[in-house]
C-alpha cells in the first residue's frame, strides 16, 4: 500500500476547516479550507513521479530532463496519473476563488470536497 | 454511502485509533530508550490531530448518529476525514513493526490450546505480532520464500522446511474478538501437516479441467493454493462458527475505504463476499442464524456493490467470471474438505453454542466475565436452597449445593458471545462518547469502553483456563 501521510493530513485538515466554516458561517475559516486545499494541491503535484520539470532549460540539460522524465512517467501508477488529473481540474478554480477574495459556493464546496476525498485514497496498485 | 456502512467506519476508524494510540503510549512507557522517543513522540502527535478532527466533525456525527441523511458536502467531508485516518493507521500499523515487541497474551497462549484442541502443541506451532497484511493475506514461510536473499543466496532453499508460524496483527494483541484470525491459519497448519486440500486440487484440475501439460503447473499452483484457503476457512469455520469470518469482513471493509474500487483477486482467497457467502451457507446448513451480524455483513454488501459500480464493464464482466468459477470450485470440494476436518478429532461449534453465546451475551454486557456458567438459572437455585431445611439426608443436601456448581463455558462461546455484544452496541457507544459533554471525554469514554471488552472477553478466557485446569486436577491427572 502506498499512501503519504502528510498528504492525508492535508486533505483532513482541509475538510475540518470546512465543516467548521459551514457551521459557524465564518468566512475565515472557508479561506483556510481554501488555502489548505491549495497546498493539498500543490503537494499532490509535487510528490506525483509525474510532476513536470521545467523544460525551458538550456540546451545541454535538455536530455537529461526528459530522461528524468521518462523515468518518472514509467513509475507513474494508475493512481498517481487519477490523483494529479483531479487536482488539475479543481487547483484552478481554488485559485480563482482565493484570488477573488470570497467565499466559495456550494456546488464549488462540494468539488473541491469530492477531489479531497478521491484524491487521498491509497494506492495498492 | 448508507448510513449503516458510514457508521460502521466510524466505529471501526475510531477503534483503531484508540487501540494504536494504547499501544503507542504503552510503547512509550516500556521503551524507554531514546532512540525510539522521536518516532513514538511523532506517531502519537499525529493520533493527538485526528482526535481532533473527529471533534471538529462532532456535529456531522450527531446528525448521523440521529439517523439524518447527511448533506452531500458534509458526508464527503467525514468520508474524507474517515479515509485518511484508515490510511494513517495502516501506515502507522506497519512503522510498529520496528519499534520494540511486546510478549503474547497468556489468555491468547490459553485459547489457541482450547479451541484448536489435541491438535495444537506450543512445539510445533507458534504466534507472532506482525504487520496487518501478513496476519491477513501472507504467511511468514511464503514471505519468507520470496526474499530475494533467501531464494538467490540459501543454498538448497526449497528443501528448507520451516515449523509453522501463526500471525496476529500487533493492534489484535489485547482484542479477543480479533483472535479468529488464528482459526484461519490453524486450518494451514492442518492442511499442511494432513496433506488436505492439495490432493483435491490436483484431482479437480486433472479431471474437471483438464490442461494440456504445458498449462498444468500454473493451474495446479493456483488451485492448490486457493484450495489451502478454502480449508482454513473452513476450519476457522467448524472450531469458531460464524463469527470466525468478521475479522476478515473487519479488515476488508478497513482496507476498502482506503482506495475507491474493490480489491482484486490475489489467485489464493476467494473474494471476501464470496468467503461470507460461503460462511452463511454452512451456518444455515448447522441452523445458525446470523442477524446478530447483520450490520457487518450488511455494510460488507453495501461497500462491495458500491465498489463494484466503480468497475468498467470489462473489469467487472472479470471479477464475475472468476467469482463464479471460484464458487464452482468451492461447490466442488467443500464436502470433502469438511469431512477430512471432520476426521481429525476437533471440538465443532454448533447451533447449541451460538445459542449458550447469545444466553452469555446478557451477563458480559453487565459487566461479569463469562468463561463459567451454572447449569440451573440464578432463580431455581435460590428457589431450591430455601427448601433446604434441617433434617434432610446429606445427598440430597449436597445436589441442591451442586446446583451452584460452574463449567466452563468454550473459548469459542466467549468470543461469539463478545461478537453479539460489539454488533448491538456498535451505534450506541458511539453515540454515548460523542454526547459527552465534554470534548476532551470523548476518546477517553472510547478507550474506557474497548479496554473494558478486551479485559472482560480476556478474564472470561482466563477463567475457563482455571476452571478447565481444576478439572483436569480433580480428575487425578
Amino acid at each position: 500500500m502506498k499512501y503519504d501521510i502528510q498528504l492525508g493530513m492535508l486533505a483532513t485538515r482541509a475538510v475540518s476547516e470546512l465543516v467548521q466554516a459551514a457551521a459557524e458561517n465564518d468566512a475565515q475559516r472557508y479561506r483556510l479550507f481554501l488555502k489548505t486545499s491549495a497546498e493539498f494541491c500543490q503537494s499532490v503535484r509535487e510528490s506525483s513521479p509525474q510532476f513536470e520539470l521545467d523544460r525551458t532549460v538550456p540546451n545541454d540539460a535538455t536530455a537529461f530532463i526528459s530522461a528524468v522524465m521518462k523515468i518518472s512517467e514509467q513509475r507513474c501508477s494508475e493512481r498517481d496519473r487519477d490523483r494529479v488529473y483531479r487536482v488539475a481540474r479543481l487547483e484552478p478554480l481554488i485559485q480563482q476563488v482565493l484570488l477573488e477574495n470570497r467565499l466559495p459556493t456550494e456546488d464549488e464546496q462540494e468539488r473541491i470536497a469530492e477531489m479531497l476525498y478521491e484524491a487521498s485514497a491509497a494506492d495498492f496498485s | 454511502m448508507s448510513r449503516n456502512l458510514l457508521v460502521f467506519l466510524l466505529s471501526s476508524s475510531a477503534e483503531n485509533l484508540v487501540r494504536l494510540e494504547d499501544i503507542l503510549e504503552r510503547r512509550r512507557l516500556a521503551a524507554a530508550s531514546r532512540e525510539y522517543t522521536a518516532i513514538l513522540t511523532a506517531m502519537v502527535d499525529l493520533c493527538a490531530n485526528y482526535r481532533h478532527h473527529y471533534l471538529a466533525h462532532r456535529p456531522t456525527i450527531h446528525r448521523l448518529l440521529e439517523g439524518a441523511q447527511l448533506p452531500r458536502v458534509e458526508e464527503l467531508a467525514l468520508k474524507t476525514l474517515l479515509r485518511n485516518c484508515i490510511n494513517t493507521f495502516l501506515t502507522l500499523h506497519e512503522l510498529l513493526l520496528f519499534l520494540p515487541r511486546e510478549s503474547l497474551r497468556k489468555e491468547m497462549q490459553f485459547f489457541a490450546q482450547s479451541l484448536f484442541g489435541p491438535k495444537y502443541s506450543i512445539r510445533d506451532l507458534s504466534i507472532i505480532l506482525t504487520s496487518l497484511y501478513n496476519a491477513f493475506e501472507y504467511s511468514l514461510d511464503v514471505a519468507i520464500r520470496r526474499l530475494d536473499v533467501f531464494m538467490t543466496k540459501v543454498p538448497d532453499a526449497k528443501r528448507l522446511t520451516f515449523g509453522h508460524v501463526m500471525e496476529l496483527a500487533i493492534v489484535d494483541r489485547d482484542n479477543p474478538l480479533s483472535w479468529g484470525v488464528l482459526a484461519h491459519e490453524f486450518g494451514h497448519y492442518l492442511d499442511e501437516k494432513h496433506s488436505i486440500s492439495s490432493a483435491l486440487a490436483a484431482q479437480f484440475v486433472t479431471t474437471k479441467i483438464r490442461p494440456p501439460s504445458g498449462a498444468a503447473s500454473g493451474l495446479h499452483k493456483l488451485f492448490r493454493d486457493l484450495a489451502s484457503e478454502i480449508f482454513a476457512d473452513l476450519t476457522a469455520y467448524y472450531l469458531l462458527g460464524p463469527v470466525s469470518v468478521l475479522p476478515v469482513v473487519n479488515m476488508e471493509l478497513d482496507l476498502g475505504l482506503a482506495t475507491d474500487k474493490p480489491m482484486p483477486f490475489d489467485r489464493a482467497h476467494p473474494l471476501t463476499i464470496t468467503r461470507v457467502t460461503m460462511v452463511e451457507a454452512l451456518a444455515a446448513g448447522d441452523n445458525m442464524r446470523l442477524e446478530f451480524f447483520s450490520p457487518y455483513l450488511e455494510a460488507l454488501r453495501e461497500d462491495d456493490a458500491a465498489k463494484c459500480a466503480q468497475l468498467g464493464p470489462a473489469e467487472k464482466t472479470e471479477r464475475d467470471d472468476i467469482d463464479r468459477y471460484v464458487n464452482y470450485f468451492i461447490d466442488e470440494v467443500k464436502a470433502d474438505l469438511l469431512a477430512r476436518l471432520g476426521g481429525l478429532g476437533l471440538r465443532r461449534f454448533g447451533s447449541v453454542n451460538l445459542q449458550a453465546a447469545v444466553e452469555l451475551k446478557p451477563r458480559l454486557e453487565a459487566g461479569v466475565p463469562i468463561g463459567a456458567r451454572r447449569k440451573a438459572s440464578e432463580k431455581e437455585v435460590r428457589r431450591k436452597l430455601k427448601t433446604l431445611a434441617g433434617g434432610r439426608k446429606v445427598a440430597e443436601s449436597r445436589g441442591v449445593f451442586d446446583l451452584l456448581r460452574e463449567d466452563p463455558a468454550s473459548v469459542a462461546e466467549v468470543v461469539t458471545a463478545g461478537w453479539v455484544a460489539k454488533c448491538e452496541k456498535k451505534s450506541r457507544v458511539l453515540v454515548e462518547a460523542f454526547s459527552q459533554k465534554m470534548e476532551a471525554d470523548v476518546f477517553p469514554y472510547l478507550s474506557k469502553v474497548i479496554q473494558q471488552q478486551d479485559m472482560l472477553l480476556m478474564k472470561s478466557i482466563e477463567i475457563i483456563s482455571v476452571i478447565s485446569g481444576e478439572e483436569h486436577d480433580s480428575a487425578g491427572h
